[in-house]
């Protein structure tokens, strides 16, 4: 059964065109027929075509190898060939073409084209005989793009899938939109039957062989309480019985460019210096400079301050050096010394093959990676697929995977050298020599330089050089095996055994050594000069070690018994199963001192007796890096899942799951949440009132069913944390991990799902619609508590109830056929949801407004994820001042405007933060052997808040913002600027006020050219010379930027975060070659 | 062969069935993180008052930061990070607790609370027999203890002071007894609140052992040492007096500081004889010593011989002076109890009740270990009201930094001593007179917005 299917999904992904070879050899009155059968695309052999002989009335197939042979008696014959998933061939040998080679093009057969396969991870339907909306995205459009992930090229290609980077840096993938607020929203990975506990960049995309989403309740249900976010099953390439030997490779080189930091909106020096120098006639440093903890200054300060008391000639020297770091800007020194091409690699080879009892595939990759950072990655993996028909009712499958990966940290990033919130922008790295400049990092400067103790390590801080002396190492190791036991007991009833064993080795070596700052730094701080003048070291010289190794085991058995049937027009197809599965983690983080890598020697320190620091004398114990954790996490599960099928034209599908788990302290009646879903659909293209030349296919389905939300981390019971072993009482200590919260009731999404696909005018014309109703019940959020209570600020609590509506339109079309094959696929999502429901009661405003990620609506009726400001009274003329409206009046009194008496209600409301409309347009032309692929992105309908200049966090911690330069000067120029004026002291919540005020939010829509691919393709046609069946030559380049977008500010909206910097386009070349 | 596989599986399908049914519940029971626990055992709930950075180490100083110790140059006051602290220097109505999320007094306090009511709940679950009595005894103390400790700092910042004759309906604190944080929170009035203070104090002296094996966990003497502060915050001397001498009677060890070593940067040691409980201060921005500027007048009365005119304060580079007398061993000042609070509550009792020498003996004796080997001349009083205005003013240049002083000038003021406070930033002034509304500081604005309590006189 299973190889059947196998066999289909090859044939359908895979078009074929059949060469023949025809030598007919005359002897003794016979005609001796000889001949080849290779498929086009790959120049694979084609096994097991039935061959048939017209008047001869012969039959013969072809050998594993694609070749047949035949005596002939008479001659002309009819041949005809014909191969499931192949459109039948007839092929005429006259007696005068016997001796010459025939070249005979054979189609895929229509049937074959529409004959998708679905897998749900449980089972293989046909697409046909679904009735639940799932998108099958094949290896062919997947491979358009180079990645080291697989995940990563799905946005670019799925319908209904997005990601959204608007509530973090690496972005989230979601399948249709929310369906929790504050679980985790992330879809479940399925890799071929099991959910893949595992690192995700550890699957080689070359061993891919296609993807499926599934989208709706009836898709998703089979998978349960993990399902409320949709599923992505991954199934991989197999062996195939019946299969001479082939080898694929691919190999491809990928370079991206330099990052721009232009893009980055820093303050200019000039102005940064100017702000320092005004701050420091208001003696805002002083207490900094009197501070016995020696604060960082920056070297601009520290230059006044030795103005203050510098002689005449002296002050116009010092001036102009500060004149002279006006010009610098520490973005140059990044770009210089740290950022660089990044290369990436990626090779593989497979070699599959299978005789009528076995079928086997063996495929190896490699990938390195060089960032823009110089860090390094590489993976090798391994995989091992065998499929042994034992008897002719028992089957035998094994998988094996084998990652190994290492990765090692690069240069620092933009930002990531700090001494306050960041670095001043004039700091150099580098003096005009290329040595390396010390940069303040903890402590002033000109403490470090007064120092003279004798005995201390060198306590400067060189970012050009400190990240050669702080290296992390990342060794992965995953090895992941599986084997399953299928038996047909009767005809039609299966069952299936299957069991998965996995475990990751998760090895973090982070060695910081005596040279670097931070082992330095460490070892000066806990040194101390005793009463005699000598200086005592509580840290040991040498480098600091820090081991941190994890260790992932899941086991999951699962079995399954299944029944097909069809008797005439009733066709029964029934699933019933249990599972069960355990994932086991565990951790150990251990820290060494005076480590000497030379001669793996050690140090000691005292972790539990408190030292005086050297600074400014306040006792503190040594860092203590060394942890333990165990985390186990079980399921238990059954499930059943029917479809019945009348006339082929009428389905009816029905699942049902429960799930259990050992999540802490659920009371055992929540521990089982019952999900179910059914569905309905029609093959109405099959009604013989709708046969007609037109119309091809055209199915209408409609589905319900809710799935949950399971979040690990909640809990009925107060549950504590240990925190290890308090250096006090010198016992375990205790913190809570989680309050007892009765009221707590788990969350529930439900979802109708009405659908249609379509096919007209001879398949030119395809595609999908589906409309869904999403409703989330009990949805667990933030609320804020008074916090007498003494639980914290806020609790969780079923806040609101969402609702989601959508619509996934999918178009292929084939615009021209012949020579010039064009042919387009649109993918179009609408997902807008909306707050039903909201139970909170806090709505002050500031709750409903901040920087960074957006926060939950508050108000009914308005999207999950609202961008809301502050009504904005414009800049006060006379002085520049911000000004806002308290109780309908234009008021500066920012404590009230971001006080209590502004409410969400007073708030502007832009609009959803999420894209309400997205998805993407994908060409592809193919002339001759060229092939290119254009896809655009697009991101419509949604708003984000601009980064402004904070006038807080610049004066205290140097973050600052190049719309500092467009800041309100002097009357008149509130006409064309809402950036605040400069004012020192800084009225209470101005930044607070101002920034989240409605001039900085901005619409985010935006459209992005994702990637632009070409294809040159030879195959050997039949040419037996030549050592190849097929080579493929691709360029693919990606990431071209933003070919639209609404705001003005040049900013791209998925990378709208302080210092996050849009991915860097890249080109990659590659070859593919099937022998 | 084929009905051999067909059992297999038959049987492994039946086995997996059996398991799922039979074992499912033990499989599923097993912990999902080793970490966790449930409050259940003496050992976890002893866990939970040994975290030390809840029950020992507290955002607190609001009262420091309001009181007279110390002032502020417009500059210093003006480059403050945070407005909330800006506000508490000069006395504003409003918004002196930050709301942004940052911790604060208020939540610090009731968070220990919330662990105390915690750990006595499921105390109420734990049989109590002779194997486990003392300890359970002992567990049952120390919530007690931390609880009273964190409702008197509350009501000494949050109420107005206490006066026998109004305080049944001036308005206290909320008192919370449960775990559960669903109750909504309710003021008291100030004598309910002083009293569920000195019920639990009582009952921890009864079930605490004399003294504790680190001073992080209290003890017999803790209770005493806050039994006999609390009725001196009370003005019920005789009771104070009882109590501080209960304290001094089983431990009375001072520190001498002719041992210290001045010139240190923190010359005071950390657990060191005097302290009885532990408790740290994680102060606001305004009393940091880089900021603070000791009350030059202050600073003028200690005398010459006096060790802790070195010891307790530097001198900054323009001649002002700043503390670094910090039991702590590093900035932070140190807020639990020590041997040299009680002998100034001994002392002052004394006075007051008129028993003696007016307290003379115990200010003398604690002096004694504050002053140059030798060179201490015993301080006399010929009445007892110049024996209080000498321990009063003993008692402000001992305990400067410790967080006492915001409560000491709210009962003075009770006395009639009049104290006036002012702030001068540039050509402002600020004053704060005696018995002035704003001496109960403004529940945090979000608190009385959650919880609909009303908020103080403004």
């Amino acid at each position: 059964m299973k190889t059947k299917i196998f066999n289909k999904i090859d044939l359908k992904l895979f078009s074929f065109i059949v060469l023949t070879l025809l030598t007919c050899t005359r002897a003794f009155a016979q005609y001796y027929v000889k001949g080849k059968v290779i498929s086009s695309l790959d120049g694979q052999p084609v096994s097991g075509a039935n061959i048939r002989f017209l008047k001869a009335a012969a039959m013969t197939k072809t050998e594993l190898n694609g070749e047949f042979q035949f005596n002939l008696k008479v001659l002309p014959d009819t041949l005809v060939l014909t191969h499931t998933g192949l459109k039948t061939k007839k092929i005429p040998i006259t007696i005068d073409k016997y001796n010459s080679s025939l070249l005979v093009e054979m189609e895929p057969s229509e049937k074959a084209l529409e004959e998708v396969v679905i897998s749900t991870g449980y089972q293989q339907i046909p697409k046909e005989r679904a009735t639940g909306s799932f998108t099958s995205i094949a290896k062919s459009l997947l491979n358009q793009q180079v990645t080291t992930s697989i995940i990563d090229r799905l946005e670019a290609v799925t319908s209904g899938i997005s990601v959204d980077r608007a509530s973090g840096y690496t972005g989230k993938l979601m399948v249709r939109g929310l369906s929790t607020l504050n679980g985790p929203v992330s879809p479940l990975i399925v890799l071929d039957n099991y959910p893949y506990e595992g690192d995700l960049n550890n699957i080689n995309p070359n061993d891919v062989e296609n993807i499926t989403i599934l989208k709706d309740a009836a898709a998703a249900s089979i998978w349960g309480a993990r399902a409320g976010n949709g599923v992505i099953v991954i199934t991989t390439k197999k062996g195939i019985f019946n299969h001479t030997l082939s080898i694929q490779i691919n190999s491809n080189l990928t370079v991206s460019g330099e990052p721009d930091l232009s893009y980055i909106k820093q303050i200019n020096s000039s102005d940064f210096i100017d702000v320092e120098s005004m701050l420091y006639s208001k003696n805002y440093y002083r207490s900094q400079i009197n501070s016995a903890n020696k604060p960082v200054l920056s070297p601009v300060v520290e230059l006044l301050i030795k103005r203050s008391s510098a002689s005449p000639l002296k002050q116009n020297a010092i001036d102009q050096q500060i004149n002279s770091y006006r010009t610098l800007d520490v973005r140059d020194q990044y770009s210089r010394y740290f950022y660089q091409k990044a290369v990436n690699q990626q090779h593989s080879i497979m070699l599959n093959g299978g005789s009528e009892t076995n079928a086997w595939l063996v495929s190896a990759g490699y990938d390195r990676n060089v960032n823009n950072l110089d860090a390094k990655y590489d993976r090798f993996n391994l995989r091992f697929n065998n499929n042994i028909r034992l008897t002719k009712k028992l089957n035998f499958e094994t998988n094996l995977f084998y990652t190994k990966s290492n990765s090692l940290s690069g240069k620092p990033s933009y930002g990531q050298i700090i001494s306050k919130g960041t670095i001043f922008p004039y700091a150099q790295f580098a003096d005009a020599n290329g040595n390396p400049i010390p940069l303040a990092k903890n402590y002033r400067q000109s403490y470090l330089n007064s120092l003279s103790i004798q005995g201390l390590q060198d306590w400067n801080y060189y970012p050009l050089t400190d990240y050669l002396h702080t290296l992390a190492t990342t060794n992965l190791q995953d090895v992941m095996l599986n084997f399953g036991l299928d038996y047909k007991i009767t005809d039609g009833l299966k069952t299936t055994v299957q069991y998965q064993y996995e475990r990751q080795n998760n090895d973090k070596r982070s060695l910081q050594d005596q040279n670097s700052y931070y082992t330095r730094n460490l070892i000066n701080l806990y040194s101390q000069v005793d009463a005699t003048g000598n200086l005592i070291k509580r840290i040991p010289k040498g480098d600091i070690l820090d081991l941190n190794n994890s260790v992932l085991t899941s086991n999951q058995i699962r079995g399954q018994v299944t029944y097909n049937k069809t008797l005439e027009d009733h066709s029964l197809s029934l699933l019933a199963g249990t599972e069960v599965r355990e994932t086991l983690t565990k951790g150990v983080a251990n820290r060494t001192y005076g480590y000497n890598s030379e001669n793996l020697s050690y140090g000691y320190v005292d972790l539990a007796t408190p030292y005086p620091t050297l600074v400014n004398g306040s006792t503190n114990f040594i860092p203590d890096n060394n942890s333990f954790a165990q985390t186990r996490l079980r399921y238990a599960s059954f499930y059943g899942n029917g479809a019945y099928t009348f006339k082929n034209k009428y389905i009816m599908s029905a699942s049902v799951r429960r799930d259990a788990s050992n999540l802490f302290g659920v009371s055992t009646n929540n521990k089982w949440t019952p999900l179910w879903s059914a569905g309905l659909a029609w093959n109405a293209a099959a009604e013989p009132f709708l046969t007609n030349k037109i119309l091809n296919e055209l199915k209408l389905r409609l589905t319900y069913g809710s799935s949950g939300n399971v979040d690990p981390k909640r809990s009925a019971v107060t549950t504590l944390y240990n925190q290890g072993t308090s250096v006090y009482s010198l016992s375990p200590y205790y913190s809570f991990d989680q309050y007892a919260n009765p009221q707590l009731k788990w969350e529930t999404v439900s979802q109708i799902n009405a659908g249609l696909d379509f096919a007209i005018f001879n398949n030119r014309i395809s595609g999908s619609a589906d409309f869904y109703l999403k409703k989330g019940s009990d949805l667990i959020g933030v609320e804020p508590i008074d916090y007498t209570a003494g639980v914290g600020f806020t609790v969780q609590k079923n806040i609101a109830q969402i609702r989601g509506k959508g619509l996934d339109l999918v178009f292929n079309t084939k615009n021209t056929i012949g020579t010039l094959n064009w042919s387009s696929d649109i993918n179009f999502s609408y997902h807008g949801d909306k707050i039903d429901a909201y139970y909170n009661s806090d709505l002050q405003a500031s709750n409903f407004v901040n920087q960074g990620n957006p926060r939950i609506s508050g108000i009914v009726g308005d999207a999950i994820y609202g961008v809301y400001a502050y009504k904005w009274g414009g800049l006060n003329p006379t002085n520049g001042m911000p000004q806002g409206y308290v109780a309908g009046n234009v008021s500066t009194d920012y404590l009230s405007i971001t006080g209590a008496s502004t409410s969400v209600y007073d708030l502007k409301y832009f609009g959803s933060a999420m894209p309400v409309y997205y998805g993407s347009v994908g060409n592809s032309i193919s002339y001759k052997n060229f092939t290119l692929n254009v896809r655009v992105l697009f991101k419509l309908g949604y708003f984000f808040r601009r980064n402004t200049i904070d006038y807080t966090s610049l004066n205290s911690n140097w973050i600052g913002h190049s719309d500092f330069s467009k800041r309100w000067q002097k009357p008149g120029d509130e006409s064309h600027t809402n950036v605040p004026a400069l004012v020192y002291p800084i009225p209470p919540n101005m930044a607070m006020f101002y920034q989240n005020a409605e001039p900085f939010v901005s619409k985010a829509d935006h459209v992005r050219l994702q990637y632009v691919n070409v294809n040159y393709r030879l195959t050997n046609k039949g040419n037996s010379k030549r050592p190849y069946n097929s080579i493929d030559l691709y360029i693919t380049t990606s990431n071209l930027g933003i070919i639209w977008r609404a705001n003005k500010d040049g900013i791209d909206p998925d990378y709208a975060y302080n210092n996050s910097l849009p991915p860097t386009p890249s080109i990659a070349v590659g070859i593919k070659i099937g022998l | 062969m084929k009905t051999t596989y067909l059992k297999i599986i038959i049987a492994s399908l039946f086995l997996l069935g059996i398991g799922t049914n039979y074992s499912c519940k033990k499989f599923l029971e097993a912990k999902s993180d080793q970490k966790l626990a449930v409050p259940t055992s003496l050992e976890e709930l002893q866990g939970l008052l040994d975290n030390f950075s809840v029950m020992n180490q507290t955002i607190a100083g609001t009262g420091e930061a309001s009181s007279d110790n110390y002032y502020l140059t417009k500059e210093d006051w003006e480059s403050l990070s945070y407005e909330n602290e800006k506000r508490i220097y000069t006395w504003e109505k409003d918004f002196l607790f930050p709301q942004d999320g940052r911790q604060n007094e208020w939540q610090c306090n009731y968070t220990a609370i919330y662990y105390s009511n915690t750990v006595l709940g499921a105390l109420e679950k734990i049989n109590r027999n002779q194997g486990n009595a003392s300890k359970w005894d002992n567990i049952k103390g120390q919530a007690l203890f931390f609880r009273a400790q964190y409702l008197l700092r509350t009501v000494l910042l949050w109420a107005v002071a206490f006066d026998e004759t109004t305080a049944s309906s001036d308005l206290g604190i909320p008192l919370r007894y449960t775990e559960d944080f669903n109750i909504p929170s309710v003021r008291s009035s100030v004598s309910e609140s002083y009293r569920r203070i000195l019920d639990d104090l009582e009952e921890s002296a009864n079930l605490l052992p004399i003294k504790s094996n680190h001073p992080a966990h209290p003890s017999k003497l803790a209770s005493y040492g806050l039994l006999a502060r609390t009725n001196l915050a009370m003005r019920r001397y005789s009771s104070a007096s009882k109590f501080a001498d209960s304290c001094l009677n089983l431990y009375s060890r001072l520190m001498d500081f002719n041992s210290l070593n001045q010139d240190a940067n923190f010359p005071i040691q950390q657990f060191n004889e005097e302290v009885i409980l532990w408790n740290r201060i994680l102060a606001p921005g305004t009393i940091s010593n880089s900021v603070a500027k000791i009350d030059q007048e202050l600073y003028d009365s200690y005398e010459d011989n006096d060790l802790r005119k070195t010891i307790y304060f530097f001198k900054n580079a323009d001649g002002s002076k700043a503390f670094k007398g910090y039991y702590e061993q590093l900035a932070s000042p140190f807020g639990g109890i020590a041997t040299d609070e009680i002998y100034l509550i001994k002392a002052e009792c004394d006075a007051r009740l008129k028993i003696g020498d007016f307290g003379m003996q115990s200010l003398n004796t604690l002096l004694k270990t504050r002053f140059k080997e030798g060179k201490f001349i015993p301080k006399t009083a010929i009445s007892s009201d110049v024996a209080l205005s000498i321990i009063l003013a003993e008692r402000r240049k001992e305990l400067l930094m410790r967080d006492l002083r915001w409560m000491d000038i709210k009962r003075l003021n009770k006395e009639g001593a009049n104290i006036k406070l002012t702030r001068i930033l540039g050509d402002q002034t600020y004053v704060l007179q005696p018995n002035d509304p704003r001496y109960a500081l403004p529940i945090p604005e979000d608190v009385i917005r959650l919880s609909g309590m009303p908020q103080n006189k403004r």
